[in-house]
């Protein structure tokens, strides 16, 4: 096996479209889009044996703390899921042939990590790509974690059946004030209510720029798409989502609501439910988070779906790391003290 | 939501029988024989919602080096799963009501803990049961591990072609000798085996002692069951497997054989799988492992299952690993033999339900 740049956008492409693993996070653009604006320079990797392209591995190479970080995906890009896509014919080999071919891309990798001798190395894999073993046994710290996802493919009764009483409740409370849906490319007044939504919670939105989500929706307007509801001429919840796949779409940045009496954000889910839905979508994932987020999205009653994040730091990149984590918590319980 | 103690086999025994996630291992008399053998007390768990039993929580108090642990399964039992077993009612709930149960086991057992106060809690799952988000936002830590499993409901020819060519070569080779299987429940033959293996590694076989696994296979006859393979009449190699549930069978201890030079074991795995496709098992678990165990298991094409090891500890017991961790590696300085330093029990194949 071979471990190369692969600086070609249409075989990229092309791998993305037919692999498994590929997300619209995978394609060249969209990579090419996080690269100018974070501080990041994209290293299109790409693993062959033979003449046949056997697996893309889109990494970023940066700085932080004035230490070598490779990511994949970097932080702060709103890109949930990256790390390695493979050919679909990966998949049908039997375990044995499929593992050995895990192990090879493994080994590949870490020649080149060693070779570049990085700080700090993440990566965090599509849903229902399980296997990181090979990775585990060359020391890297596996995290599981989970998302949830809708299935589309029931029938709009049982989706609608599935969710909790609660929910179905405040979704039909909504619609007694007969709200507006709107879908558009404009994300500007989604940012401007899921700013002001984390100013409150004292903490800085988690993505690098507004102009990098612009230009991510003017780059991909078929993919990316935000919702809104409007009660009586003024916004009360914001949404964008994303198609991921050809049958997978994405619940994706923002669902902030800025009324506190009606449950917008779960009249959102059901509306995008219902056109991904008629759109052919066989799933419509809704992401995971804390405690709190997932008591709200398991209204919906969705499905779990595992992934990892894995990461192997060096102690350089530790103990700064470790110093900034007990920095941000102290702060934040500065902030909450103040608030009470 | 109330935990308590419950100290009724029957009720106990029940439970497990129902429950999604009620293994073998869960059984009372199974628990009690680890009670007996390890240095362990048995703490039956029950959590209630109101009168109705929703969960059961074997833990295993004990005491190390001073320090206290809490542990379900505790070390070298054998026991690759266990953990909590919930009513079949859970499983079939909605996400919110479902993972509100668990917030709420979790908080309960949490406030038991407490007043424990252990060092050291560890607990492993059951296969495909990787909900744990309750205990790791409790500050738990998490590791996911792999079981490997043959999916039995296949026909014996497609499981067949699924193997790699070289394993189905190996089979065939030992098919030429003419290889007498038999089945008993006397573990004796395989522990001599068994333990051979570890010895030329250098290291002690992950097993409280024979007595425990002597007094499990006496107390469960049905279920575990001793295969051997012998080749003009010698013992070639040895498996003990046993029944996790009703439609899972596992291919539990063994994997040791004195024939290097022939797939004897690959042999026994299939001869194990044929017998249990035909006694009616859906799933074949052949557990994980390090690197050179797995390279073995995925030969015989099987689907990964995932479970999680949950685990949390206090800074006193992070520094007598530390301490141990030292001791061990000055111990293999002092030695300077050209053996390698000793491998985990997991490397050997014993399943996790070590100590970390």
């Amino acid at each position: 096996m071979a471990f190369e740049l692969l600086d070609d956008k249409k075989l990229w492409d092309q791998f993305v479209e037919t692999s498994p693993q590929g997300l619209l996070f995978h394609k060249w653009d969209f990579l090419k889009t996080v690269e100018r604006h974070s501080r990041h320079r994209f290293l299109p990797y790409c693993v062959y044996s033979g003449e046949e392209l056997r697996c893309i591995f889109p990494f970023f190479i940066g700085r932080r703390y004035g230490l070598t970080v490779l990511n994949s995906p970097p932080p702060n890009t709103q890109i949930p899921y990256l790390g390695p896509a493979f050919d679909p014919s990966v998949q049908i080999l039997k375990a044995s042939g499929r593992e050995k071919i895990f192990e090879q891309v493994t080994d590949e990798l870490c020649r080149e990590i060693d070779t570049i001798a990085p700080n700090y190395v993440s990566i965090a894999t599509v849903p229902n790509f399980l296997d990181v073993r090979s990775f585990i046994w060359k020391n890297f710290t596996a995290h599981l974690r989970l998302t949830y996802a809708i299935d589309l493919e029931k029938s709009l009764d049982e989706i609608w059946a599935s969710f909790s009483r609660n929910c179905r409740r405040g979704i039909k409370n909504v619609s007694a004030h007969s709200p507006e849906i709107q879908q558009t490319n404009d994300v500007s007044a989604l940012l401007e209510m899921w700013r002001g939504r984390f100013s409150e919670l004292g903490a800085q939105v988690p993505i690098i720029s507004d102009s990098y989500l612009k230009e991510l929706a003017a780059t991909f307007p078929q993919d990316v798409t935000v919702y809104s509801v409007t009660i009586d001429g003024r916004l009360a919840s914001a949404i964008a989502c994303c198609i991921l796949q050809k049958e997978r779409y994405h619940y994706w940045i923002g669902n902030v609501s800025a009324l506190e009496d009606l449950s917008t954000s779960h009249y959102l889910v059901w509306e995008v439910v219902r056109r991904a839905k008629s759109e052919g979508f066989k799933k419509l994932d809704l992401g995971a988070g804390a405690a709190n987020l997932s008591r709200y999205k398991a209204q919906f009653d969705p499905v779990l779906e595992p992934y990892w994040t894995l990461e192997k730091a060096d102690t350089l990149y530790k103990i700064p790391h470790f110093a900034y984590s007990k920095l941000v918590r102290s702060r934040l319980r500065v902030h909450h003290f103040l608030r009470r | 939501m109330a935990v308590e103690l419950l100290d009724d086999k029957k009720r106990w025994d029940q439970f497990v029988e129902t429950s999604p996630q009620g293994l073998l291992f869960h059984k009372w008399d199974f628990l009690k024989i680890v009670e007996r053998h390890s240095k362990y007390q048995f703490l039956p768990y029950g959590v209630y919602s109101g009168d109705e039993l929703r969960c059961i929580f074997p833990f295993f108090f004990g005491r190390k080096y001073g320090l206290t642990a809490l542990k379900s399964p505790p070390r070298n039992t054998q026991i690759w799963y266990l953990g909590p077993a919930f009513d079949p009612s859970v499983g079939a709930r909605r996400a919110s009501a479902r993972e509100k149960i668990y917030d709420q086991v979790t908080e309960e057992l949490c406030r038991e803990i407490d007043k424990i106060a252990p060092n050291f809690v560890h607990f492993s799952t059951v296969p495909n049961f990787i909900d744990v988000r309750s205990f790791i936002w409790k500050n738990f830590t998490e590791n996911s591990e792999f079981a490997y499993v043959i999916d039995l409901e296949r026909s014996l020819d497609e499981i067949w072609a699924s193997f790699t060519r070289r394993c189905r070569q190996k089979i065939k080779r030992v098919r030429a000798y003419s290889p007498e299987i038999q089945q008993t429940n006397d573990v004796s033959t395989l522990l001599d085996l068994w333990r051979g293996g570890f010895t030329e590694r250098g290291v002690q076989a992950p097993l409280i002692s024979d007595s425990y696994l002597k007094e499990l296979a006496a107390t469960f006859p049905q279920d575990i069951t001793v295969y051997t393979l012998s080749i003009d009449g010698r013992l070639a190699a040895a498996e003990a497997c046993c029944a996790l549930q009703k439609e899972r069978y596992c291919s539990w201890i063994g994997g040791a054989s004195t024939r290097k030079d022939l797939g004897v074991n690959e042999y026994l795995d299939w001869e194990v799988m044929k017998r249990a496709k035909s006694e009616g098992f859906k799933k074949l678990d052949l557990g994980g492992g390090a690197a050179n165990v797995s390279a073995y298991k995925a030969k015989f094409d099987p689907a990964l299952e995932l479970y999680c090891v949950v685990e949390k500890k206090d800074t006193l017991w992070k520094i007598g690993l530390r301490v141990r961790q030292l001791l061990r590696w000055r111990a293999n300085g002092a030695s300077s033999s050209s053996r390698a330093r000793p491998a985990s029990a997991e490397a050997a194949g014993a399943g996790a339900n070590g100590e970390t």
